[in-house]
Formats: structure tokens, sequence, C-alpha cells
């Protein structure tokens, strides 16, 4: 079971070509930070896997199903996607209305509803903003409501596009508590970040990506320590390992408690 | 003498029960960098809406206490006024474009037509502009076609092109990857040293502690703690109120904690570097 | 960077030809003389001739193929149901016969009167089609400006027509997103209505709290600025000859008055 990409390409209908001959493949339980430039083709890959783009070329296979066969919907059970921006999905006048609204599309108990709507609102953090309207919640927050509510409808897929864009230190460590816990309850998290640190201390594989492409695809040491990566995807070692750097230290350190060790 | 000085200033948003500002008091001197760090809620963009002017005039509500630019209560100032001397960029990138304007060279021009600048200072300046906030390759692009990141920067670039005393800025790289945070940030340093008082408001701590000169740390509508960057950011207490600490603090807090204390705690990269080596020779 | 394109708005505002580059006021003059001569005089063979005049006017402007794009789909609209109406509703024992459809007597009476009609809009609607056509509303918004209407009204006037296409946009971004959080849209009219209706109050609601951020926005451009106004874009000032064909739009709008009286009172 996973997600497939096998040499797909996409390209928009104003003719610009966003993807080349991409290869990914993402398997149940894993934890993926896809990293990049703006432009690299962040966006519209995730949005390949839950079929909201359909790729000219190539396929994309969710657990086997061709996204091409079936409706965005459809898709949707199994990968479900949050907006960079919550505005754009968030359609509910209250932070309960919009959490409750898949489970209630999809006919479940009442039992049920509130067993998944409690269980996102927990790893959300945002119970005392359930019943105010989303517009009045802060808008980082209200990043929160849009997630809880992907949560709730309980895909096995969940993509995060730029969680951390505007979260504090609360809001971050959130997220990296939410990517423990939803792997652990068997759900796969793929992201999007530009927050290095982020994606280093959360997630087990990072993908790269430059030139419409992935560029390089494995552990938190092989991206930032591959120099050649770093300067081509246009991102940064994380600030210990650009220290561990300057030591000129070995052993790929991106920890600050093996860099303390080191010394 | 300050340039603007809050003195015991409360602030209460219409139809909400708390107070988003509770007896601030803080002053911001002419040419100097200033960051505001904090969670979120705390009251950041609250005050820099204040300094600009829009609350009292734009957002009504409760305000007590006093808030004087150029020694004149923000009451008294005329907001036309204000925006020649406060240059103000804030969080949503989309609201920010005008939507009228089917360029962005036109887009970016916006604040100099208003200010009666002659044409031909208007076109070198917009032009220097763009190039500078690399959106010269845009120019002839409708603004309202731009990516989230593309528009911030027209935004940021339109402001920056009315060339005001002061530049009052909220989150400016939110949109942005790496690369263009930082280019965003070497542009602010730039204005800084051509003696422009700004504030910033961000998250990206390590960032902020490379270039500020003084950070405020907000907490529940308060200053929880402010003073010179370096003093401000080595503080271990800051954890505990939901404020980052740069990476090479945190590095610094833990070698002392593993028994192998630096002589200082660092805040940038560089110092953290050569505290490293000056360790390891002695 | 492009610095022919910035060195463009050195000169005065280019937009192709002649006709492109009168003053949108006094275009609006003319087009409107040409139009409301049609809709004074109301004779199916004068309509005709302006319908035919706009077609070459539009060749020689260059813009032929969307003029005649648009024209026709008001054409066909306003011809079929002008005909059918007057078919219907004026009855009188003494009309003439004049062809059959399948059944379907027409006469002729009823038909002149609805091509009279049918000229007078289309001759009416020709200009307006020219009008529109050929001028972008900034240019008429800023001819606005220079004869002293306020640069908020302008603003207010032009932010309105992209808030339309931004709602555009923002549907469809919504809808996206419904599919995407695993609500059909696709398939039979009632799943895309129930699709449809709930994202209406977000529309909305992104649009009014767009509209104070916004106004903040333009605020920080220092847009209610009391110091005079420069702009970058800059029409050309009138030359003397466009007043003179302002002057003679006028003197056939007169005319045609004056025809049409004449042929009121019988002395035509």
């Amino acid at each position: 079971m996973a997600i497939e990409i096998k040499n797909a390409s996409f390209r928009y209908p104003n003719g610009f070509t966003a993807l080349e001959h991409i290869n990914l493949t993402i398997s149940e339980g894993e934890k993926v930070a896809i990293v990049g430039q703006n432009g690299a083709g962040k966006t519209t890959c995730v949005k390949m896997m839950n079929g909201l783009n359909r790729p000219f070329e190539g396929d994309v296979l969710i657990d086997g199903i061709n996204t091409k066969d079936v409706t965005v919907a459809t898709v949707a059970r199994k990968v479900g996607y949050v907006f960079q921006n919550p505005d754009e999905q968030i359609f509910n006048s209250t932070a309960r209305a919009e959490i409750e609204y898949m489970p209630r599309y999809y006919k479940l108990s009442e039992k049920e509803v509130k067993e998944r709507v409690d269980y996102a609102v927990e790893i959300c953090d945002i119970k005392k903003y359930m019943d105010t309207n989303p517009y009045e919640i802060p808008y980082p927050i209200r990043k929160f409501v849009a997630i809880a509510a992907v949560i709730a409808s309980r895909p096995k897929y969940i993509v995060l596009d730029e969680p951390t864009a505007g979260q504090d230190l609360h809001g971050t460590k959130t997220l990296g508590k939410m990517v423990e816990r939803l792997t652990a309850d068997g759900i796969t998290v793929i992201t999007i970040t530009h927050d290095m640190e982020f994606a280093v201390n959360n997630f087990d594989r990072i993908i790269a990506m430059a030139h419409k492409n992935v560029i390089k695809d494995g552990t938190a040491q092989d991206i930032f320590w591959d120099d050649a990566v770093l300067a081509d995807a246009k991102i940064k070692k994380p600030t210990v390992g650009e220290l561990a750097k300057r030591l000129g230290l070995d052993g790929n350190i991106l920890f600050c408690d093996e860099l303390v060790q080191k010394l | 003498m300050a340039f603007i000085e809050l003195k015991d200033v409360s602030y209460k948003y219409p139809y909400t029960k708390d107070f988003a500002l509770q007896n601030v008091t803080c002053s911001f001197e002419k040419g100097k960098f200033y960051g505001i760090i904090g969670e979120n809620g705390g009251g950041k963009t609250t005050l820099c809406n204040l300094i600009r002017g829009l609350i009292p005039h734009f957002y009504l509500g409760k305000l007590t206490g006093e808030c004087l630019v150029e020694g004149k209560d923000i009451r008294d100032w005329d907001t036309a006024e204000l925006s020649s001397k406060i240059g103000y960029v804030f969080q949503n990138p989309f609201t920010q474009i005008s939507g009228i304007k089917p360029t962005v060279f036109e887009e970016v021009a916006i604040g100099l037509e208003n200010l009666g600048v002659p044409k031909d200072v208007m076109l070198e300046r917009v032009a220097k502009v763009c190039e500078q906030l690399d959106i010269g390759h845009l120019i002839k692009n409708n603004p309202n076609e731009l990516s989230g990141g593309q528009r911030q920067r027209v935004a940021f670039a339109s402001i920056i092109a009315m060339d005001t005393d002061t530049l009052v800025i909220d989150e400016p790289t939110s949109q942005l990857d790496p690369e263009g945070t930082e280019n965003v940030f070497n542009i602010i340093n730039q204005l800084k040293h051509s003696n422009k008082t700004i504030i910033l408001v961000e998250h990206k701590i390590d960032l902020i502690a490379e270039f500020c000169d003084e950070i405020l740390v907000m907490e529940n509508g308060t200053i929880a703690f402010s003073g010179p960057t370096k003093e401000v950011l080595t503080k271990r207490e800051l954890m505990d109120h939901n404020a980052a600490i740069p990476e090479v603090a945190k590095f610094g807090h833990a070698m002392a904690d593993a028994g192998k204390p630096l002589s200082e705690i660092p805040v940038t990269l560089e110092k953290a570097f050569s505290l490293v080596q000056e360790r390891s020779a002695r | 960077m492009d610095r022919e394109f910035i060195n463009s708005y050195n000169d005065y505002v280019n937009n192709g030809n002649a006709w492109f580059n009168l003053n949108p006021l006094s275009k609006l003059w003319i087009c409107m003389c040409i139009g409301l001569s049609a809709v004074v005089v109301r004779h199916w063979q004068f309509g005709f001739s302006l319908c035919i005049f706009y077609c070459i006017a539009a060749l020689i402007i260059g813009i032929f193929p969307r003029f005649i794009k648009n024209y026709i789909t008001i054409s066909v609209l306003v011809i079929l149901l002008t005909i059918v109406i007057r078919q219907f509703s004026m009855r009188d024992p003494n009309f003439t016969p004049f062809i059959n459809i399948l059944g379907w007597q027409w006469y002729k009476e009823p038909f002149i009167a609805a091509l009279n009609i049918i000229s007078y809009i289309m001759g009416f609607s020709g200009a307006l089609l020219i009008y529109f056509q050929t001028t972008e509303m900034r240019d008429l918004m800023l001819a606005l400006e220079n004869r002293g209407v306020t640069h908020v009204a302008s603003y207010i006037m032009l932010s309105s027509m992209q808030s339309v296409i931004d709602m555009r946009q923002s549907a469809q971004t919504i809808l996206e997103s419904q599919k995407s959080r695993g609500i059909e849209t696709d398939g039979n009219i009632i799943v895309r209505m129930k699709a449809f209706f709930p994202t209406l109050g977000p529309i909305l609601l992104s649009a009014m709290s767009g509209t104070e951020e916004k106004a903040i926005a333009m605020d920080a451009r220092a847009f209610s600025h009391n110091g005079g106004h420069t702009y970058l874009r800059v029409l050309r000032p009138i030359p003397v000859w466009e007043y003179i064909c302002d002057g003679l739009a006028l003197v056939f709008l007169i005319c045609s008055i004056v025809w049409k009286v004449l042929s009121m009172t019988g002395r035509v």
C-alpha cells in the first residue's frame, strides 16, 4: 500500500510544465518532508497525490488505484490535502461545523463523529476556538482548524502544504507532536516546508525538489550534508549542521545533542 | 530623543473582551532595527497597528495611555501625513495588491503617484526598487496573477519605493522560501544602513538574531522582555515564554548543561563558531 | 530589466492607433452621438446602414474579429426576441401577409415595426460595443480624474471590477478544495448544486474581509494624501482635431433630430 508516482509529468492549462518525469513512492507509515525553492514544483507534486492535478503523462497510483480513473473526491478519502492558505478551504460558520463536516458527509454515527472530532481537536489543540467563526480565529490557528477538518475525515495519507508558515514556537511544536501522533496511529504524513529545522526534527525522509523534479531523496543526513544538493535546491543546512561543518567535525551532525557530545 | 514613544498604553479592539495591549511602555529610536517576537496573539500586530496610526484612526476600540510619534500624540496625527512618514507592510500578501493596476511596475508606483512625486523621479525609484527586490523580471506582469511569494515582494517594494523614514514590517517572509527570506532580510539591513528606523515582526529567530539591534518579546499584550538583541536572546527563560531562541543559543545552553560551558551564550553562528574555537584552544 | 518598457512611461499613453488613442471622453462623446442618432431616427434603413458602418469601422480600427463575434451574439438575441414578440403582439386584419414559415403566417407591418426596433437597438449597442472594446476602463477613469473626479471614486470603480474577477477565482479554489476534502462536485446538477451553495458564504466573507484590509493597504500607500497627485501614465493632451471630431459628431446627432422632427411633422 503506497502512493506511487510513476514517470509523471504535469502541465498547467496555460502551457507551463511544472513537473517532468517524476518518480516517487511513499509507503504507508512514512514521515516525509518535501523541501525546495518556491516554484520547484512541490505543491504541484502533492496535488498530484490527491488527484487535483492529473499527470498528462505517466501515472499516479494510490494503493493501486490510478487517480485518472476516479474522481478527486474518491481519492480524497485516502489522501487528505491541507491547503497552504486555510481561507481557501474553510467554508463553515464555526470551527466545529467545519471539522464535523466530512464525518457527517460520510454519514457516520453521532458517536463516531464525536470520536473523530475530539481526536482531531485534541491533536490540533484548538479546543477553545470550537464555537468561533473561523474568520475571527487568528490566521495561524485557522490553519490548525483546516488541518483538524482534514484529520477528522480520516484519510490514510495526510498532505500538509507549508503548515509551519506563520506559526510561533508553540504552533511549530504542536505540529511536531501532530506528526508523531498521526504516524503512530497509522496515518502517513507528507509535508511541504521551508523550515529546515522542522523538517530535520520531525521527519525521517526528506525529498529535495528542484528543476521540476526530485533531485535527492533520503534521510536528513543524506540531504543536508550534500552541499551540491543544497545549492541546487537553494536550501540551507540547519544551523547546528552549519556550525559542525565550519568546525570541521565529521559524522554528518544535525542535532544539538550530537554536537555537544562531539565537543 | 525617541522617535516613537509608548507610555502605559492599553488597547482593546471593539467587540472583544480581552485587551490586546496592556500597559505597554517602550520607545523606538531613529536609525535602529527593532525585532518584535513572541507568541501569536501576543499583541505584535496590534502594536504595529498602533504605531502606524491604524489604531485609533481605523480600528476604533478603547485606547488609553499615550503613543507619541515625533512627540505628537497618535490621536492628533493625520493618517495621510503618517503614511508618508511610516511605511507599513503587513502580513497578508493577497490584500496588499491594489487590484487596479495591470502591471507590477504601475503597482509599485501607486504610493509615489499619491504622494505627488514627479514622474522622472518616480520612474527611476520604481525601477531601482524592483531591481533591489528581485522583481525586475516581473515588471510587465499582472500583479493579480502572481504567486503569494511574488505578491509579498511586490507589496514590500511598493512601500520601500515611498522612501519613508520608518518602516513597520509585519512578517514579510511568511510566503517566501529560505533564499527569498534571506534576500528580504538583506534589503531590510541595507535600509537600516541608510538610517531608517525599522520595526520588524518575525518568527525566524536566527535571522532576527543576526540583524536586529534590539528585541521586544511580546506575550499576552505585554512586553515580557526588551533590550539589546544579545541580552534578550540569551535568556534561558525565553523558552518558557513561547518565544523561539536561536539554535546556537540553545546549543550554548546545552553546552553549559553538559558541563562544557562556552565563555558566553552565542546568538549568531559566527559568534558560536569563534566561541567553540576559543574553548578548544583553552 | 526591460528598460524599453520603463521608458515607455515617459511617453503619453499609446494604445495603438488613432482611434484607440482618442481621449476616452471624446471617444465616448462620439460613440454616444452616433449611437443616439439611431435611437432618435428609429428607421430600419438608417439603423442598418449604421450597423454596416460599425462593421467597416471595426475593420479599420482593427478589432473586427472580436467585434463581430459579440455583435452577432447581441443581434441574434435581439432579432429573435423582437421579431417573434412583434408577430404575436401586433394583430390587425388589415395586415399584409408576408411570408409563411411552416404554416405560421407572418405579416409585413409587424415585421417592419420589428426591424425599426432592432435597428435602433443594434445602432445604439454597436456604438457602445466599439467604445468598450477600444477603451480601457483605467484610461476612462484617468480621463475622468483629469476632469476632477477624485481618485477615490476612480479606485472604487476599478477595484470593484477586479473584485468580480477575484471572486470568480476564489470560487474556483474553494470548489477545488471541496473536491480534495472528499465532497463530490462532479456529476449531475443536484450534486453540483449541493457542492456549490456552501461556497457562497466564504466567497462573500473573504471578499468582505479583503475589502477592509485593502483599505488599510491603500492607506499605507498614501492614498488619502492631499498634497497633489502625479500620474505614471499620462493621456495625451487633446488635440484640436479631436474637438472638431466631437463637434462633427454633435452636428450629426442634431441633423438626425432635425430630420426626425421634420418627418414627424410630415415635411420629409
